[in-house]
């Protein structure tokens, strides 16, 4: 009962009952998708403390671990963790500590975390070059290189300026067509959910 | 409100044809009057339409990722190795939270199988609701393959909250553990490069997925078409692996929305033309 | 002061993510954990904030209906915990329980993104696709002409399957043959376009990173 049918029950009722609220704006049922949804971002937060403690298992036994690479690492990710954690929880999330904390570290790391993809994604780019010579290839090449030189700042003729604007038009086409596609893609999941028929939240 | 309406409208049309083209596959209808029609019906499914036997090779057809994903556990396993699966950011309550399930659908055979060997996959995601979800399936796997005791608490991981940072921090699974396999699949966008990168520095076969412009930008320059799944596919990996006949009715529904969706451009465009010429004539 | 040295950290801490570039090794896995670190305390942080906040005012709430709304999802949220525990113990074997918690967040996303797909994505795309005069000019309508060309033949191409294992699943005719083949083709360059748009953001950002370390060494080679 609690493995498949209550679950089941749930999953729908919650949904249907959001999913109305949103295409039914009428009445009751807007202001009970926002208490409902508001109930599921709590639910969220409780998420995260059971992921927290997935985390802490992991590292904590990685620290006991005797040939485990990295064990500072673990040390530092946990330390550094719980640093916060209580700051946060102590001071709130805005004290000027904390903020100070996220715009002198966490910000420009993850700004530099950006940047290294850079370089991997101009890896990958020559590597494809090197390896892989079908259409498919000469195109996505040709996109990439064209948005490239369209970027630069110089004062191209008006007929590039007209060239990229069709380069530009056939990209449109094709990430539209990409998007409509998993559009469709989310609608047939999730309606699988709210009719009962896909029970993820049990194991499949 | 019209975009409401309109929203509704899909979502019933939706609804209705899943319902119709799910009894007629459980039927065993193999004739299926949509042009693009993608799938063939598998070949061992009962006819009651519940899931035939755990194992996903009951099929004929299968898309050849789906299908590499489970025959890498045998392969992996002799190599004394492991899989390791990232599957991206994609929180449950956002909108990405559907790939993530598509996501771990068409993983289904590849849980299945590594529960019954015992040989389990190291799953990482970017988001807590995720982790959840990715953990219940594992462990029900595992409770299918009554081996229970045999799970273990480590094998899903929360990496971290951020997708760079989770994408950085499980790119350094692949240096870490022994991996022979690292399959990205999920709601990916550009940092998944780091994990691409990360492995084939250390020559780990690569496959993936994605939803997303950026995320398959990023993925197919390493991975190539082949090995690649890209945007709706993605979706299909339930029907594929699993073979229920609502997987199957998903896909036909699919495909009549696509004919609806393309009629109404068409419409759109018309009605923009001669809203414009008739403005021209008054 | 303060900034200079929040300047100085940010330096170093980019200094040593670049230094991945070099090959891994043990700076740059120190700096990962400590952003890792940082972002985990940080986001659980602001989770037991929310919580602790929630249960204040449900504490200070008079009425009873609206303290039983209060209470529901707290409730949930235990049940949740119990998927915490190992399931080879007792409270681990309950964490099945949870599976209800776990199914209100699977139902409630679901709709979310239903509701996001459609409003959000389907219907302002098709409506943005079908405008082809929006703009001056025959070139305008041209464009738009290819885009929503590109559109419909990069959603067709999703229609095939295009690996499928058989011959009888194969497209056959030679008009789907080509609507794939032209679908896929927009596909790709558009994918192209993408991996440029990546590179580019990347690229900014490392401009910004390094230019910003410039700026903290320039006083020190004295110009």
């Amino acid at each position: 009962m609690f493995k498949n049918f209550l679950p089941t029950l749930m999953a729908v009722a919650a949904g249907f009952l959001v999913l109305l609220g949103y295409l039914v704006p009428i009445g009751f049922l807007p202001t009970l998708r926002q208490v409902l949804v508001r109930w599921a971002t709590i639910l969220a937060a409780f998420a995260l403390l059971l992921a927290y403690a997935n985390v802490l298992r992991v590292h904590i036994g990685r620290l006991f671990q005797k040939r485990a690479p990295y064990r500072v690492s673990s040390a530092i990710l946990i330390a550094a963790s719980f640093a916060i954690l209580v700051l946060v929880v102590l001071e709130g999330p805005n004290h000027t500590l904390v903020q100070t904390w996220l715009q002198t570290v966490l910000i420009p790391g993850q700004s530099a975390l950006l940047a290294l993809t850079a370089v991997t994604l101009a890896l990958a780019g020559t590597r494809l070059l090197r390896t892989s010579r079908n259409l498919y290839s000469v195109l996505f090449l040709l996109g990439a290189l064209l948005t490239l030189l369209a970027a630069v700042p110089v004062a191209y003729p008006p007929i590039v300026h007209l060239v990229m604007q069709f380069v530009d038009a056939v990209a449109t086409g094709g990430i539209r067509g990409l998007l409509l596609g998993v559009v469709l893609g989310i609608l047939m999941t999730g309606l699988r959910i709210i009719l009962g028929i896909d029970r993820p939240h049990s194991g499949g | 409100m019209i975009s409401q309406f309109a929203a509704l409208s899909v979502v019933l049309v939706s609804a209705v044809a899943l319902a119709i083209y799910g009894m007629r596959h459980q039927r065993g209808q193999r004739e299926i009057p949509t042009m693009d029609a993608p799938v063939g019906t598998p070949a061992q499914e009962s006819q009651s339409g519940e899931r035939p036997s755990p194992t996903p090779f009951s099929r004929t057809h299968v898309q050849p990722p789906f299908r590499a994903f489970s025959d890498e556990v045998g392969r992996v396993a002799e190599a004394g190795a492991a899989i390791h699966v990232a599957l991206g950011s994609g929180g449950l309550l956002g909108e990405q939270g559907m790939v993530s399930i598509a996501a771990l659908q068409g993983l289904d055979a590849l849980v299945t199988l590594s529960a019954a060997y015992d040989t389990p996959p190291f799953m990482t995601t970017g988001d807590a609701t995720l982790y959840l979800l990715a953990d219940t399936q594992l462990r029900s796997g595992y409770a299918r393959a009554g081996n229970l005791r045999g799970y273990r608490h480590t094998a899903v991981q929360f990496i971290a909250p951020s997708p760079l940072l989770y994408a950085a921090q499980a790119a350094t699974l692949a240096a870490d553990e022994s991996l022979g396999t690292n399959i990205n699949l999920g709601a990916f966008d550009q940092e998944v490069s780091l994990l691409t990168d990360a492995a084939l520095r250390k020559n780990v076969k690569l496959y993936g997925g994605a939803a997303s412009a950026l995320g398959l930008a990023a993925l197919y320059p390493d991975i190539g078409r082949e090995q690649l799944i890209m945007g709706e596919e993605l979706f299909a990996g339930g029907a594929e692996v699993i073979g229920r006949s609502a997987f199957w009715g998903s896909l036909h529904t699919e495909n009549l929305l696509r004919w609806l969706i393309v009629v109404a451009i068409i419409v759109t465009m018309l009605v923009s033309l001669s809203g414009t010429f008739m403005a021209g004539g008054g | 002061m303060q900034g200079t040295l929040g300047i100085i950290v940010g330096a170093v801490v980019t200094l040593i993510i670049f230094s991945y570039l070099l090959g891994d090794n043990v700076l740059y896995r120190w700096a990962l954990a400590l952003l890792v670190g940082s972002a985990i305390g940080y986001a659980l942080g602001v989770a037991v904030d929310y919580v602790r906040e929630w249960i204040v005012m449900s504490l200070l709430e008079q009425d009873l209906a609206v303290s039983i709304v209060y209470a529901i999802p707290l409730l949930l949220g235990i049940l949740l915990l119990l998927k915490g525990f190992s399931p080879n113990r007792f409270l681990g074997r309950m964490g099945i329980v949870g599976n209800l918690a776990l199914a209100y967040l699977v139902g409630v996303g679901a709709a979310v993104a239903i509701a996001g797909a459609l409003m959000g994505t389907l219907i302002p795309l098709v409506i943005a696709t079908g405008q082809l005069l929006d703009g001056p000019g025959l070139a305008a309508v041209a464009q738009r002409l290819v885009a929503a060309v590109g559109t419909i033949l990069t959603l067709l191409y999703f229609a095939h399957r295009p690996r499928t294992v058989g011959s009888d699943l194969e497209p056959r005719s030679w008009i789907s043959r080509s609507v794939r083949a032209l679908g896929g083709a927009f596909l790709m360059f558009g994918l192209g376009t993408a991996f440029a748009g990546a590179i580019t953001s990347g690229l900014t950002a490392m401009v910004i990173r390094l230019s910003l370390i410039a700026e903290l060494l320039r006083p020190l080679i004295g110009q």
